[in-house]
């Protein structure tokens, strides 16, 4: 059977993936990058496609942290009050929720402030990922063209 | 410490090297002139540029600790202060060829609709010269550097005979153009200083979309290649890298005899000669330069005994609309990266209907991020997360249409620069003060463009991403800036006559967009080439007369 596109992407991804290990973030420690980890694998999934941690959006994200050292604090603190809403809730931090269980917590946690910069991190951090950019969305551009043939499709034109 | 003068005079020392700098240098050599460019950077090195770096491979490249050329300056090395809760984005390129090197390369001619503005609504001083004035010029510059586009002409968009082809548009140009044409709105093929086909010996686009990052074929025009290179050939061209210009200098009859500068990186102060000086540094450094330039002659600043430099800074104030066009949801996606930027073009349109405005002037529309890009920063607007954010994401991507409306900022005395002495650069030269507010007319005016961009959407049926429509941006941040030397025909209410020269000191010319008397609603790029093109005829032919 011949594999198609998106499903030897997937496999390229899961095998080059890097995880998150202790050591391998320049500010977020161990502990932290679980979380970043399962809330950006939460909001992108790996599907039929890869998902955020398969394209290494992590380390994206921690370096754009440590770059920011007054953004980086901020997003620290808000951390811990995301994680630490999940620990008296569940009894567990948010990266050891369940699939369910974390899908409950940031529905009723409202999709707040914490969620939405992560959320925006990794929109940024994927989508201009090969795996997010070229796998998922199917960009292929900033190529050599000979030509640009535009819009063909008579039904856009008049 | 003692200053290095060197004992040269030169014809004419030109401070800058972009579009003005480079346009007075390459012409003035041309005829016959010996010049000296003074410039606050070095050249950057094509081959170094990232044209073709993935966005995936920038962020590994930097991981790396690799870096592509830093065309930005930064604050440190150029600082500027604006007052609190104030902010104005002012941003600069130091090196060879300026912010031509990254420009956004619109390339609309002005109409009299934008030099006669003034006279119709008796808002501030009118422009000294009209369209016929500047129309030969604009030929000059098409045919020079290659500008493609439409031929169609209209009161508030001329056209051009020496255009290029225009791209063709990408399906979501189209669908909006359908829209707008719905509802009584013409949007047209845009005007961009790409080639579409080869020219001049160059060689021609090949749409990868890259332009920001810097062209690696140099398919668009910039001024280091297309302007200062060639000038290179006549002998008659010089050029001093990383020198920073505080001042004009004068004489005792406060006529310009030479230029001050510190070495960037040294920052040793020398002196050069000069018969005659041609400021374009752009608007901003120039107007500092100039505020400067005090002498006993000259107290208030070099030229500016109207006090009018300095002051009516404009820039354009401008919004982003996106929406997704229901005919491309899901669709195959294609390769839109064409010549970088959108297509097609609004022109303004907002004096024909005979409705009369609560605002005076006009707005135009450019769409760029149109169809399939490398990036989906909207998505962050997209609501909910997990597969079937993913899903709606994907659904998307290819329907994307963007909408970003420019209008003209009227000139105020209010908003402007000043030098006062108390902060210095690292040089110890006083450094601009931005005071800059958009006012009841950009507010007003900027109803009208939210209400234009929502109304072609609602009849392109497209889903409208979430929008603030009291949001007016940041200023500065269409990096237009103008006017703060404005040319007017009397002499008490502006600083230079219509060929950019001053009328208080006749052998200093301003030929950046310093030098425009409005701002309009168009990018102003292809008109700072031709009015310093139509400065530097007259500046040689004053020389060749003995008259400078």
């Amino acid at each position: 059977m011949k594999a198609t596109r998106r499903e030897v992407l997937v496999t390229i991804a899961a095998m080059a993936a890097p995880a998150p290990a202790d050591g391998q973030a320049t500010f977020l420690n161990a502990a932290e990058l679980e979380c970043l980890t399962a809330l950006a694998d939460t909001i992108i999934p790996r599907t039929d496609t890869p998902g955020a941690s398969d394209a290494g959006v992590f380390a994206s994200i921690d370096r754009r942290l440590a770059a920011n050292p007054q953004a980086a604090e901020r997003f620290r603190g808000e951390m811990k009050v995301f994680d630490g809403g999940a620990l008296s809730r569940f009894g567990m931090p948010f990266s050891k929720l369940t699939a369910e269980q974390r899908i409950e917590w940031l529905k009723s946690s409202g999709e707040d402030q914490f969620f939405r910069t992560v959320k925006g991190m990794t929109v940024d951090a994927y989508y201009t990922s090969r795996e997010g950019l070229a796998g998922e969305l199917g960009w292929h551009g900033n190529t050599f063209l000979a030509e640009f043939k535009g819009c063909t499709h008579p039904e856009h034109q008049r | 410490m003692q200053v290095r003068k060197s004992p040269e005079v030169h014809d004419v020392v030109v401070i800058g090297s972009g579009a003005a700098g480079g346009m007075a240098a390459w012409n003035l050599t041309r005829k016959g002139m010996r010049v000296l460019i003074l410039d606050a950077g070095a050249k950057f090195q094509r081959s170094q540029f990232w044209s073709h770096v993935k966005p995936w491979q920038v962020a590994q490249k930097l991981a790396a600790g690799q870096k592509p050329p830093q065309f930005y300056v930064d604050l440190k090395t150029a600082p500027y202060r604006t007052p609190p809760g104030q902010p104005f984005d002012l941003l600069r390129v130091w090196g060879r060829g300026g912010k031509t090197n990254v420009w956004g390369r619109v390339s609309l001619r002005y109409s009299d609709l934008d030099f006669m503005g003034a006279e119709r609504d008796g808002w501030e001083i009118p422009w000294p010269i009209r369209y016929k004035d500047v129309a030969p010029y604009y030929d000059n510059v098409d045919r020079l550097i290659g500008v493609c586009g439409g031929d169609d002409d209209q009161d508030s968009l001329p056209g051009s005979r020496y255009h290029l082809p225009p791209p063709a548009p990408r399906c979501g140009e189209r669908l909006l153009q359908r829209a707008a044409r719905n509802i009584g709105i013409s949007i047209v093929a845009g005007r961009r200083a790409v080639l579409t086909r080869p020219h001049n010996g160059r060689a021609a686009c090949h749409y990868c979309g890259a332009c920001g990052k810097g062209c690696d074929v140099g398919a668009f025009f910039n001024a280091s290649d297309y302007l200062i290179e060639p000038s290179f050939g006549s002998g008659r061209l010089q050029v001093i890298d990383n020198a920073v210009v505080a001042r004009v200098l004068t004489d005792d009859e406060g006529r310009a005899n030479g230029v001050q500068y510190f070495d960037r990186y040294t920052r040793e102060e020398r002196n050069v000669r000069a018969r005659v000086v041609v400021v374009a540094a752009s608007c901003v450094d120039s107007t500092r330069i100039l505020l400067n330039s005090k002498s006993h002659r000259h107290p208030n600043g070099i030229g500016n005994s109207s006090d009018v430099i300095g002051r009516y800074l404009t820039e354009q104030v401008r919004l982003h609309m996106f929406g997704f066009v229901p005919e491309l949801f899901g669709a195959p996606v294609q390769n839109d990266d064409g010549i970088g930027g959108e297509h097609v073009y609004m022109p303004r349109f907002n004096h024909r209907d005979g409705r009369k405005r609560d605002y005076l002037r006009g707005f135009g529309m450019q769409f760029w991020g149109c169809g399939a890009g490398d990036g989906a920063s909207w998505a962050k607007e997209i609501p909910g997360f997990g597969a079937e954010f993913k899903t709606a994401v994907r659904k998307r991507y290819p329907a994307v249409v963007a909408l970003h409306p420019y209008g003209e900022v009227l000139p105020y005395a209010e908003n402007r620069i000043t030098v006062d002495g108390a902060a210095l650069d690292d040089y110890g030269v006083p450094i601009a003060r931005i005071d800059f507010k958009y006012r009841e007319n950009e507010r007003k005016m900027m109803t009208e463009m939210y209400q234009t961009a929502a109304a072609i959407l609602k009849e392109a049926k497209a889903e409208i991403l979430p929008y603030d429509p009291t949001f007016m941006g940041v200023p500065g941040q269409a990096i237009h800036e103008h006017s703060t030397c404005r040319m007017g025909a009397d002499p008490k209410r502006s600083a230079l006559n219509g060929f950019c020269q001053m009328h208080d000191v006749k052998n200093v010319f301003v030929v950046d967009g310093a030098a425009f008397t409005t701002a309009s609603e168009k990018n102003p790029t292809l008109t700072i080439l031709a009015l310093a093109w139509r400065a530097t005829d007259y500046l040689a032919n004053e020389m060749k007369a003995k008259r400078l």
